[in-house]
């Protein structure tokens, strides 16, 4: 059984993030899309783990992959903190566009 | 049997039930609201990320007739409706929508125009707080509501999309009673500050008005007649299987279009059309990846702008129209990931590579119209659900060439149009369903519609269809306020007619 902080280390080593912000985006995915989220974290696992992952035909190793990291990375929030590395709220706010009163 | 009785019966607490309700209190009447859902607050699918209560009564009822494909089809059994899930995109439906057949010789014509409604758009864009209404008028204390602001993406896209324009939305730019101004957390659907429009926050004072009872968690059974042709009683069934009765002078139906049609087929208030032209907004999605930056996860909200640029032409007599709305957020990245380990990145090289599509791809969600069919429909199944009644069988065949000529030409045109950004490559990825469940019960006076103008019964004076079932056609455009505004026609008229 590999612990959370284990696999936020291998997520984050994957896919080239540092450990911190692997653990978000799983606490991201853990909180989208709860269930079935171990089954998800192992198929990515297996997929990954070299060269375990390597026998997988592909196909099958790019849907073990993507249980994961299709629903980490398909929200607002998981898309900007991976390609954005930003954890505000959400969408950077366009200032020159004129500012939404509250 | 617990029995009820007022001067209006409502199935339904979704957006066009409620904004039916506040007519007739306005005028004084006593309103009852059966409601198969339960209560669950902003807070409770905030702590939970659900939008409905767990409660049996709540459970989907409705199966996939044998032969027809699956299709996801997405709607909500609670107190609000499906108003709890709702994007909160609120565009009016444009004149020639209502006026196919005359327009393009295709389809019908609504039995009222544009100029008839406008009034009830207006009405119904205050009534959800629309940013970006053409014609706002909120009072002295919120005058208007400035549209979103165009997002990089939008302005990247307007000189090339034209005419493109702010997308109007029921999420205040201004704060407007107690509902905030839009955060921009770009998570719309389980808004986190409670600013977009649901009936929970925006109609919560006709939920808690003392001449309106709610039950919940009671299932609209049938509608019982009486002499005259008029309808006497709603018949319910609670969580409990313990039967409710509710006694009025007039009774709406406004339970969505799978829930509409299956009271009136349990009824017996069958006509040709009952369940038939069943329509879920087609939504497709396009990612254009281009030679340069597109200015992804910036904006006010998820979609700020939308190009009318294929909604309208005489092409729409023999295909669809489209509506094109860029979604600031980006493309979602799980596939781009995956295909990039798979040919050997790993750690940084990986992530720049996913990152470098991000910011050079155009995702599009893309919004047409079809020809209504009557073999899109719901009728009632042989199977049963857990309170005994019979499941709602969807029959819904793919989309036709209408809708399916519409996509190919408008991806061929979209990709001429952005030719100047350096397309490098046009890909369509699955889409969402549409969530708008339009036709069933629609709008007309002959064999093919069940309710006329007024969104009154053809065969049962007192019987009001409202909400999307009522649609004759579709259209491009978002359905949501035009299903408000004539909801709230629908409960002028009968308000006026109860006084």
């Amino acid at each position: 059984m590999v612990g959370r902080a284990r696999f936020a280390r291998f997520v984050a080593d994957r896919l080239g993030i540092d450990p911190t912000t692997a653990a978000r985006l799983l606490k991201i995915s853990r909180a989208t899309h709860p269930r079935r989220f171990g089954v998800r974290a192992a198929a990515f696992l297996v997929a990954a783990w070299e060269p375990l992952g390597q026998r997988l035909p592909r196909r099958l190793r790019f849907r073990a992959l993507n249980m994961l990291l299709g629903p980490m990375l398909a929200t607002p929030a998981g898309i900007n903190a991976y390609a954005a590395q930003r954890f505000e709220a959400g969408l950077a706010r366009d200032v020159s566009a004129g500012p939404c009163e509250s | 049997m617990r029995e009820l009785s007022g001067d209006v019966a409502i199935v339904g607490s979704g957006i066009s039930g409620m904004l039916v309700a506040r007519e007739c209190l306005r005028a004084g009447q006593e309103v009852v609201v059966m409601e198969r859902g339960g209560r669950w607050s902003h807070r409770q699918q905030l702590s939970t990320g659900r939008f409905e209560a767990r409660v049996e009564t709540a459970t989907h009822n409705h199966e996939t007739a044998p032969g027809s494909p699956k299709y996801p089809w997405d709607y909500l059994y609670a107190v609000g409706g499906s108003s709890l899930h709702w994007t909160g995109h609120a565009p009016r439906l444009a004149a020639e929508d209502l006026q196919m057949r005359t327009a393009y010789g295709v389809m019908v014509d609504w039995p009222i125009g544009y100029d008839g409604l406008e009034p009830f758009f207006e009405r119904a864009e205050v009534a959800l707080g629309v940013a970006g209404a053409p014609a706002p008028r909120y009072g002295p204390a919120v005058e208007a509501q400035p549209a979103h602001p165009l997002s990089p993406m939008d302005r990247l896209l307007a000189p090339l999309l034209a005419p493109y324009r702010p997308l109007p939305q029921a999420r205040p730019s201004v704060a407007v009673d107690e509902r905030p101004a839009c955060c921009g957390a770009a998570t719309c659907a389980l808004c986190p500050v409670d600013s977009r429009f649901s009936v929970l926050n925006g109609l919560g004072d006709v939920l808690s008005n003392r001449a309106l009872r709610l039950v919940t968690e009671t299932v609209a059974v049938r509608l019982v007649g009486g002499p005259g042709g008029r309808a006497t009683a709603l018949e319910g069934l609670n969580a409990r299987r313990e039967p409710v009765r509710v006694t009025a002078r007039s009774f709406v139906l406004a339970a969505s279009g799978f829930e509409n049609p299956a009271i009136l087929l349990r009824s017996g208030l069958e006509r040709q059309a009952t369940g038939r032209y069943l329509y879920d907004h087609a939504h497709r999605t396009l990612c254009v990846r281009v030679k340069r930056p597109v200015g992804a996860g910036e904006g006010h909200t998820i979609v700020t702008g939308c190009s009318e640029a294929f909604a309208s032409g005489a092409f729409r007599s023999h295909r669809a129209g489209a509506l094109v709305l860029p979604f600031n957020p980006g493309i979602p990245l799980g596939g781009v990931a995956s295909d990039a380990f798979l040919d050997g990145q790993r750690g940084p090289a990986l992530r720049e590579h996913v990152a470098d599509r991000w910011r050079r791809t155009l995702p599009f969600d893309i919004l047409l119209d079809d020809v209504p069919r009557p073999e899109r429909r719901v009728s009632l199944s042989p199977r049963r659900d857990r309170l005994g009644l019979p499941l709602t069988r969807v029959t819904y065949p793919p989309a036709g060439r209408y809708e399916e000529e519409g996509f190919v030409a408008l991806r061929a045109e979209l990709e001429q149009r952005l030719a100047p950004l350096g397309v490098e490559t046009v890909e369509e990825t699955p889409a969402p369903a549409g969530g708008h469940l339009l036709g069933t019960c629609r709008m007309g006076s002959g064999a093919d519609a069940v309710v006329d103008s007024e969104l009154r019964h053809l065969d049962v004076e007192n019987v009001w269809v409202v909400g999307g079932s009522a649609f004759p056609t579709y259209s491009p455009w978002h359905p949501t306020l035009t299903i408000a505004a004539l909801a709230v026609r629908a409960g002028e008229r009968l308000a006026a007619e109860l006084e």
